[in-house]
């Protein structure tokens, strides 16, 4: 009231007498130094008087009908000796039937508006959970149930943004300059792979070097970013992920386990680095044999370091050589891979991949 | 309260003689109409009677039969709530609380505050009766009615502000 520091009830609290010494003095303090509440309370005056003119005018007991009916009625409940929950207040009330039909109904009109209500909380409660949801597992949503959406709408979320791409986490991988870039891809690459796994849209190859990918964003250098791009585009890649078929797949998880169990350099090693930005898919395969070579029983281990030298035909005719046993063959591929008779070796090398 | 309790029919009467006039006039406030005042609190002696199997005596006694008679009056008034000023004189004659009755002209005084809390809605109206003429703290108005404190606060404050400006003075 008045400047505005002053409640309207304080006012009136005062003015009737209500406030205690205390916040009393606090009220008068302030209505004897500003003069708007000072106006004002003169106002309050006034108004309290006729408060008062009303409290008393009002301050009835009610006639002695109503007295002796009250007496009764509950002279009545006191004297019954089985009261029923439901009834026993109208009754002891004497109030009429018509009365009590019209109580009930109005209760039963309540109890309804009352389940409404709660079925509306209810309603009002699920679809906040579920904008909840979608705001905050959005992306898992988006990853886990609209991949067979967006094929059978042909639309592409990716192009809305709404999910990552292919194209766009490579991209990203070529620019990588720092630690902090590469682990930033592995929540992308981790999209891509929770869509593969569930739309089945890609194949098992697409899934293990999206797995390569993950490993290489979590446990990588920055130096690394390169093969991270290169599995990311193979992986759709058709023509890539085709090639990358029976032992090639298996090889192509080794080096992803490889890698996984922390042993980077070994992986790295397995794909040739060194001619990946040329062909890295020829390069990685090479490599990936020149590992299995490496780890492959009996004489193998002699020639890992001759296999892990050669060009992605001849590692892959030695590798196959050592697998199914004949060491002899594979020192003869190895042989004559740098500048030997490539002709017979290239031809067994043609028959071996015809035979995929 | 506590031979009430124990369904002592005295006990109840002297119980009702001692706080019939507070809830009759609170009633008769709320409502605007004496008849419609003595049938709610009737009703809410008679629920006094029946729950007072149940009371335990935590709060004072008048908190506990000021929230019977505030869910009494909250049921009526949610379905109707009377037009402002249309039985004062019919309260005025009603048997007062003591003393004489009271005069014409403090009955006209009276009548500006009556149609002005007739014009309050039922809820910042109850707040302002128990407050002035009830004298409640305003804790106590809280646990009666079930609010906030602070929401009594800001009810009484708007009833005041409006109470200021409907009363001519």
């Amino acid at each position: 009231m008045g400047c505005g520091k002053l409640e309207w009830s304080d006012a009136l609290d005062h003015a009737l007498g209500l406030l205690e010494e205390g916040p009393d003095a606090k009220v008068r303090e302030h209505i004897a130094s500003c003069e708007a509440c000072r106006s004002d309370s003169g106002e309050f005056l006034v108004l309290a008087d006729a408060l008062r003119a009303y409290g008393e005018v009002t301050s009835v007991k009610g006639r002695e009908g109503f007295a002796d009916r009250t007496r009764s009625a509950v002279r009545s409940a006191f004297g019954s000796t089985r009261i029923q929950a439901q009834t026993a207040a109208w009754r002891v009330a004497n109030t009429g039937e018509s009365q009590r039909l019209r109580r009930a109904q109005l209760r039963k009109r309540g109890n309804l508006a009352k389940a409404l209500r709660k079925v509306a909380a209810i309603a009002g409660a699920v679809v906040a959970f579920v904008v909840l949801f979608c705001v905050f597992f959005g992306a898992a949503v988006v990853d886990r149930y609209c991949g067979s959406l967006e094929s059978s709408l042909g639309i592409d979320l990716a192009a809305w943004g709404l999910r990552p791409s292919f194209g766009d986490v490579a991209e990203r991988a070529d620019a990588v300059a720092a630690a902090d870039d590469l682990r930033a891809l592995a929540r992308p690459v981790e999209r891509l792979l929770a869509r593969e796994f569930v739309s089945g849209t890609r194949t098992a190859e697409s899934i293990v070097l999206l797995e390569l990918a993950l490993a290489v964003a979590s446990q990588g250098a920055p130096s690394d970013a390169r093969i991270l791009a290169a599995a990311v585009r193979a992986a759709d890649d058709r023509e890539g992920r085709a090639a990358l078929a029976g032992p090639h797949a298996l090889l192509a998880r080794k080096a992803r386990d490889l890698w996984r169990s922390g042993d980077p350099e070994k992986a790295k090693e397995a794909l040739l680095l060194s001619t990946l930005e040329d062909s890295p898919l020829a390069d990685y395969y090479s490599g990936v044999i020149a590992v299995a070579a490496r780890d492959a029983a009996g004489g193998a281990a002699k020639l890992e370091a001759a296999a892990a030298k050669l060009p992605m035909v001849w590692a892959d005719l030695a590798w196959r050589r050592i697998r199914s046993g004949d060491m002899r063959g594979a020192r003869v591929a190895v042989a004559k891979a740098p500048g030997g008779d490539l002709k017979e070796a290239l031809r067994e090398s043609v028959n071996a991949a015809s035979t995929k | 309260m506590v031979l009430v309790r124990t369904r002592d029919y005295h006990a109840f009467v002297t119980l009702f003689d001692r706080y019939r006039a507070g809830v009759v006039s609170h009633a008769a406030r709320m409502t605007g109409d004496t008849e419609e005042a003595e049938t709610l609190a009737r009703d809410a002696f008679v629920e006094v009677s029946r729950r007072a199997s149940s009371y335990k005596p935590k709060a004072p006694f008048k908190l506990w039969l000021m929230k019977i008679v505030h869910d009494f009056i909250s049921d009526r008034l949610a379905k109707h709530d009377p037009a402002p000023g249309s039985d004062l004189d019919g309260l005025a004659g009603a048997e007062p609380a003591s003393g004489d009755p009271p005069p014409p002209a403090q009955i006209k005084q009276a009548r500006p505050v009556f149609e002005a809390l007739g014009r309050l809605k039922p809820a910042y109206r109850e707040v302002a009766c128990f407050r002035i003429f009830e004298r409640m703290a305003y804790e106590d108005i809280a646990t009666v009615t079930g609010e906030k404190v602070k929401t009594v606060l800001r009810r009484m404050n708007y009833a005041v502000e409006h109470l200021r400006k409907d009363i001519p003075i």
